[in-house]
């Protein structure tokens, strides 16, 4: 038995009116699920178990491309892989170009936190994200 | 957690003394659109460090058409302020109306004349401001705890920056849960092996 919780994190860059006409049509949105072990006693927390990663760029299509992987454990970084379809269109790499942009999630007291660190955007002006952007908890 | 402690530390290349600026994006607001220089780091040598804070609260302030300005205020997320008429003049108070949004902060212009403008601050430096509010508007201030650093000439302290600034700061940095960091600066320097200049958070303490 497990539960799944949802949050969504958007880029700074990211435009909630509408997107732009034309590249970059707009920013960076990523969606987190995480999946967590129930337990018989509504009062205690279960574990986290995994958290689904789905990082959509919408730089070069209205649509947006998406990569979506999983991470399970602490402190390891994972890779953001290409798409297999229309990965010219992802834009996602590392802050030093070329390889793949990377993730990895930490735990401390408070929690447990995504951490990013990749660039991403027009060939012309990439933009970069680092830092913590998420926490996970059951409320 | 009242403030977050972080250490700007230079390992560049760079040779041209560039400036270093530090900046918030109003998400009320359209990105691209202007933003306040909220702190430019000068003449920070190789290996130099800069420490500095970042206050998780930030204060608002108007100002009226005679040139009048206010206190700051302590504002937080949920909270609106009405600028109007008292019978010692025109004054800025917390407002009994709360913000349209819980994760927004309001300034209402309730003038019955006059425009104001309302600006924040955050740990005494200017970080937005909106200009030309006539009577019945209102600016609408929110932060994410992200800051957008880059290298960037002849931009000072409390400087508008348009566009076409904002777009030489191309690195976010995500603050969510630290208490303190570092950010290292590398990159730059002359002739055929300069990089770009790059940011990093190294060091960081989490609560």
């Amino acid at each position: 038995m497990s539960n799944t919780k949802e949050q969504v994190w958007y880029s700074g860059d990211w435009k909630t009116s509408r997107s732009n006409l034309f590249p970059p049509y707009n920013g960076l949105k990523i969606l987190a699920v995480s999946t967590y072990e129930t337990t018989e006693n509504p009062l205690i927390k279960g574990k986290l178990m995994s958290i689904d990663l789905t990082i959509t760029d919408f730089t070069y299509d209205v649509n947006g491309i998406s990569s979506t992987f999983t991470v399970s454990k602490t402190g390891m970084w994972y890779e953001i892989p290409f798409p297999m379809n229309d990965n010219k269109k992802f834009t996602v790499s590392s802050v030093n170009g070329g390889g793949p942009g990377v993730v990895r999630i930490v735990e401390e007291p408070s929690g447990i936190f995504l951490f990013i660190q990749f660039r991403y955007g027009l060939e012309s002006m990439k933009r970069e994200e680092i830092g913590y952007i998420m926490r996970f908890t059951l409320e | 957690m009242n403030a977050i402690k972080l250490n700007f530390i230079n390992r560049s290349n760079d040779m041209n003394n560039s400036n270093v600026v530090i900046f918030q994006q109003n998400v009320a607001e359209n990105f691209d659109e202007l933003a306040v220089a909220w702190k430019v780091i000068q003449n920070c040598g190789r290996l130099d460090n800069h420490p500095f804070l970042y206050s998780m609260n930030f204060q608002v302030s108007a100002s009226d058409s005679y040139g009048n300005y206010t206190p700051q205020l302590t504002a937080y997320d949920g909270q609106a302020f009405d600028m109007f008429k008292s019978t010692s003049g025109d004054i800025l108070q917390l407002s009994t109306t709360p913000a349209t949004s819980p994760y927004q902060v309001e300034v209402r212009n309730e003038l019955s004349l006059g425009a104001i403008n309302a600006s924040c601050f955050r740990d005494g430096k200017l970080l937005a401001v909106k200009t030309g509010l006539a009577p019945g508007q209102k600016a609408v201030f929110e932060f994410r705890p992200r800051i957008y650093i880059g290298v960037v000439s002849q931009v000072e302290e409390g400087d508008i920056m348009n566009s076409a600034i904002i777009s030489q700061v191309n690195t976010e940095i995500n603050l969510l849960g630290i208490t303190s960091a570092d950010i290292v600066m590398t990159g730059g320097g002359p002739g055929t092996s300069s990089t770009e200049f790059s940011f990093a958070l190294e060091n960081i303490n989490k609560g």
